[in-house]
């Protein structure tokens, strides 16, 4: 394994530009004129290959809980050569993308959606053929790569993609994330058949996609010449107390009652953390329930969303055996590690003296504070905060193990035993670790806290989610606080479990089953009504132990009319179905693939291409450009990809190749001998002072 | 005249400072020993940043002492630490364990071959026997290399008696029963 990561390493160090792009055409300072980006070939001091100049704008207009996004990277080549583009980047995990267009100057070819590797076909063929060209595939559900071939010298090429997504929503807050870099991911696993894609890691056993999710970064000092601009146009409907961006300075104009233009302060940015929104309503205006409706003639989908009547319950405090388990790998570095300690000492610090609780950290190796849990005592607490202190970034990110070892650590009677996770999630291999927790959480909760400033949020959101817990975010180490809170806010109300969504004239429900609800989490569910006659759905579930039954009432005439929300349906739908794919529900590929198509939204198995019919470029062989991620702001090069890199090793291991005698010399021996030789030394001087004053 | 007296008081003065300063030293690391133990005894294996290992038993001349896990300055005042190379307790392989010959291993100066040395960690106990005491120079590191067969190594310095920095070393080695 630690072979593997040293080769990935090697591989890195080769950056920014893998060693893939040497056969084709590169450039000599000669050839650089002013105002052209390019990429250094390492090995290779005076040669270049031109990077296309992107500039990333991003329009998003939020209406209700909706918010539909138009996202257009722009590639301009200021080089006198052919390139193809190819570009990996972020968009947040719900995305539904149902659009693709390639706009070059006032020519605009639409994308269609196809199977996956029939959309590449089409697009190898017309690369090669010379004509412009534009594919876009999803690598996870928030990774997604662009390729634009033949982009000839002086063109300016627009790659545009939309996608819905709801708005999240908890207790008055709404919040709206756009990521705009992928922070470098730890890959396990030994190597396979080399490189799928044009990433900095080979594909390994474990990851065979790996090359294809790990852009290059640009190194310190460098940037990756991509630039972003964000801008919201926000129809709460609602009348709003407070409009915040914790990551980045925001101008806001209001424009009407509840309408509101945001931008950032710098109309262009540096894509290195993901961009944060909130919005509060006013107290007295807190919704509900809301109802969206599709347009007409979409199969009468919705989108209902209904906050759950606070219960109070005499339910007596039950008592947790809190597991945390904290990443210390070499992507945690700097604040991120500050972050996460802090979040460990707030969590043991918070437990009641009847709560048991054991921490586990990890990177290439994992270790316990304790072998079984211990009770939340003073004492203990103390001692584990002091095991806490010392813990320090290093190594890569083998979080499988860890996690499988805090699953599989006893649970205690009585207790509800809940695992913490708390991580960058900096990782590759998604997939085993949903498998790990389908197979092994028994009755345990998953939580995962997630941290730093661009974090993997979809495998820490979907983990949660099939671990029948939560998720909270923490991007800033002044936030620690704040969100542990919410957490345990989580973690100390009853779950509503056991949800159920009935409505006479509604089919076809999504998420199904309904996850469990944590303190002010609302309902969120989609459907489609066969009847518009309708005015109540029901809620039913339990709290604990006890049943509770919630009419909500319902005006499908009168809900707003939001275009995305068949798009989200269908999201949502091939959510769960790439799901049952992923464990092994090999036939469902077809079903995935027909539905994707059927409504163009986009997932892994499927990709959209634009072909621009004219041979502009009938040498074929355009030079491959690319385009570097930026590092996420809070983390240090160094320590993920340079010499800082340390292999973490296990208590002690045998160390073959030298061993050194131990330095047994104690230093209380010399401290005695110095002590009495002083004393001696004085005595005499006096007795000399007094015989030499007699004696005078 | 006088100046000789102060140069005399102050020398005996700072003497006395360092006796003392070093007398609690020892009984701070006696009690930090006993509470190491305390620890281990109730499951924890942390204690004052410095990983418990396993402990340590030689019968015939009463050592019965923590083992830390890491070779650093403050775990060798505490108690006899794991040396680097060395496999960790419950392990296969050369169990390498070194402490001060002032402290932890003074007794060690008392074991003969024959002996019956005991290594507890939580999951398993190994019990060895002493096969052979050596005095060696400190650039003689063959004892301290890894080994097919389970065996223990215990390193302190020597002379015993020494007062200073004793430049060999004291070695017991015994192989698992």
């Amino acid at each position: 394994m630690n072979k593997c990561l040293l080769s990935v390493l090697a591989v890195v160090l080769l950056l920014p530009v893998s060693g893939i792009t040497q056969d084709f055409a590169t450039l000599t300072m000669d050839d650089i004129e002013s105002g052209t980006m390019v990429a250094r070939i390492d090995g290779q001091p005076s040669k270049y290959n031109p990077l296309p100049n992107l500039d990333t704008k991003v329009d998003i207009k939020i209406d209700g809980m909706v918010a539909s996004v138009t996202v257009n990277q722009m590639f301009t080549n200021n080089s006198d050569k052919p390139i193809e583009a190819i570009y990996v980047f972020p968009l947040p995990n719900e995305a539904s993308v149902y659009e693709m267009k390639m706009i070059i100057g006032n020519r605009i070819i639409e994308g269609i959606i196809k199977e996956r590797q029939e959309a590449k076909k089409i697009y190898t063929e017309a690369k090669a053929a010379g004509k412009r060209a534009s594919l876009t595939e999803q690598e996870r559900p928030n990774i997604f790569t662009n390729s634009v071939a033949n982009i000839m010298p002086g063109d300016k090429v627009i790659v545009r993609l939309k996608y819905v997504e709801k708005v999240d929503y908890e207790d008055g807050v709404f919040g709206f994330r756009f990521p705009t870099t992928i922070g470098p991911r730890y890959i396990p696993g030994n190597s396979i058949a080399g490189y799928s894609g044009t990433g900095f890691s080979f594909d390994t056993d474990q990851v065979p996609d790996a090359s294809r999710i790990t852009p290059p970064v640009a190194k310190p000092g460098e940037r990756a010449g991509n630039d972003i601009s964000i801008n919201i146009e926000l129809d709460s409907g609602l009348p709003l107390e407070n409009i915040s961006c914790s990551s980045h300075k925001i101008n806001t104009t209001k424009n009407g009652k509840s309408k509101y233009s945001i931008s950032l302060n710098n109309e262009t940015s540096i894509p290195n953390c993901d961009f944060i929104f909130e919005y509060t309503v006013a107290k007295s205006s807190k919704p509900q329930a809301a109802l969206f409706m599709s347009p007409d003639g979409e199969d009468n989908t919705f989108m209902l969303m209904a906050v759950p009547p606070t219960i109070k319950t005499n339910i007596k405090r039950q008592n947790k055996q809190l597991i945390l388990v904290l990443d210390r790998s070499g992507s945690m570095s700097g604040a991120r590690m500050e972050q996460a300690k802090q979040g460990v000492l707030n969590a043991i610090n918070r437990l009641h003296r009847d709560d048991y609780f054991n921490i586990i950290e990890f990177d290439d190796a994992h270790t316990k504070f304790n072998n079984y849990s211990v009770q939340a005592t003073k004492d203990n607490v103390q001692r584990a905060s002091q095991w806490v202190r010392r813990i320090d970034a290093r190594g890569g990110t083998e979080m499988q193990p860890a996690l499988k070892k805090a699953l599989l650590l006893p649970p205690i009677n009585g207790l509800m035993k809940i695992v913490t996770l708390i991580t960058d999630g900096y990782v590759g291999n998604e997939n085993s670790l949903y498998k790990l927790i389908h197979n092994d959480l028994g009755n345990a909760r998953l939580f995962t806290v997630s941290l730093g400033s661009a974090p993997n949020s979809a495998l820490l959101e979907k983990i949660s989610t099939q671990g029948r817990g939560s998720f909270v975010y923490i991007g800033s180490t002044n936030d620690v606080s704040s969100k542990m809170d919410k957490l345990f806010s989580y973690l100390e109300n009853p779950a509503l479990t056991d949800l159920q969504f009935s409505c006479i004239a509604t089919k076809d429900i999504m998420p199904n089953p309904i996850p469990d609800l944590f303190a002010t989490q609302p309902v969120v569910v989609f459907g489609k009504l066969t009847n518009k006659n309708i005015k109540t759905a029901t809620l039913t579930g339990k709290i604990g132990t006890d049943f509770f039954k919630q009419d909500i009432v319902i005006d499908p005439r009168a809900g707003s009319i939001s275009e995305g929300i068949t798009k989200m349906w269908a999201h949502e739908k091939l959510k769960m179905m790439t799901n049952d794919f992923d464990l092994g529900v090999e036939d469902l590929r077809q079903q995935i693939i027909d539905t994707s198509i059927k409504y163009s939204v986009l997932t892994e198995l499927t990709a959209f291409v634009a072909v621009e019919d004219i041979i502009v470029n009938p040498d074929g062989n355009p030079v491959e450009a690319i385009i570097p991620n930026e590092l996420p702001k809070d983390m240090d090069y160094e320590t993920f990809f340079g010499m800082k890199h340390l292999k973490a090793t296990e208590v002690n291991p045998p160390d073959p190749s030298k061993p050194v005698m131990p330095e047994t010399a104690s230093p209380i021996g010399n401290l005695l001998l110095t002590g009495l030789l002083l004393v001696i030394g004085g005595a005499i001087i006096l007795k000399r002072s007094r015989f030499y004053h007699e004696t005078n | 005249m006088r100046r000789i007296k102060v140069i005399g008081i102050s020398t005996l003065i700072t003497g006395l400072l360092f006796l003392t300063v070093t007398s609690i030293r020892i009984v701070n690391n006696k009690r930090a020993l006993t509470s190491a133990t305390k620890c281990w005894e109730s499951g924890l294996v942390i204690y004052d940043n410095h990983e418990l290992v396993g402990r340590l038993l030689i019968p015939g001349v009463e050592i019965d002492t923590i083992i830390l896990g890491d070779d650093s300055n403050s775990a060798l005042e505490i108690g006899p630490v794991l040396v680097t190379g060395s496999v960790p307790p419950g392990k296969n392989g050369n169990l390498i364990l070194a402490g001060h010959r002032d402290t932890v291993f003074r007794n060690l100066a008392m074991v003969e071959t024959g002996d019956t040395i005991k290594v507890e960690t939580l999951k398993k106990d190994m019990t060895y026997v002493v096969t052979s005491r050596n005095i060696i120079d400190p650039e003689d590191v063959r004892l301290l290399e890894p080994t097919n067969t389970n065996c223990i190594t215990l390193v302190t310095c020597f002379p015993f008696t020494y007062i200073g920095t004793a430049h060999q070393r004291y070695i017991i080695r015994g192989i698992s029963l």
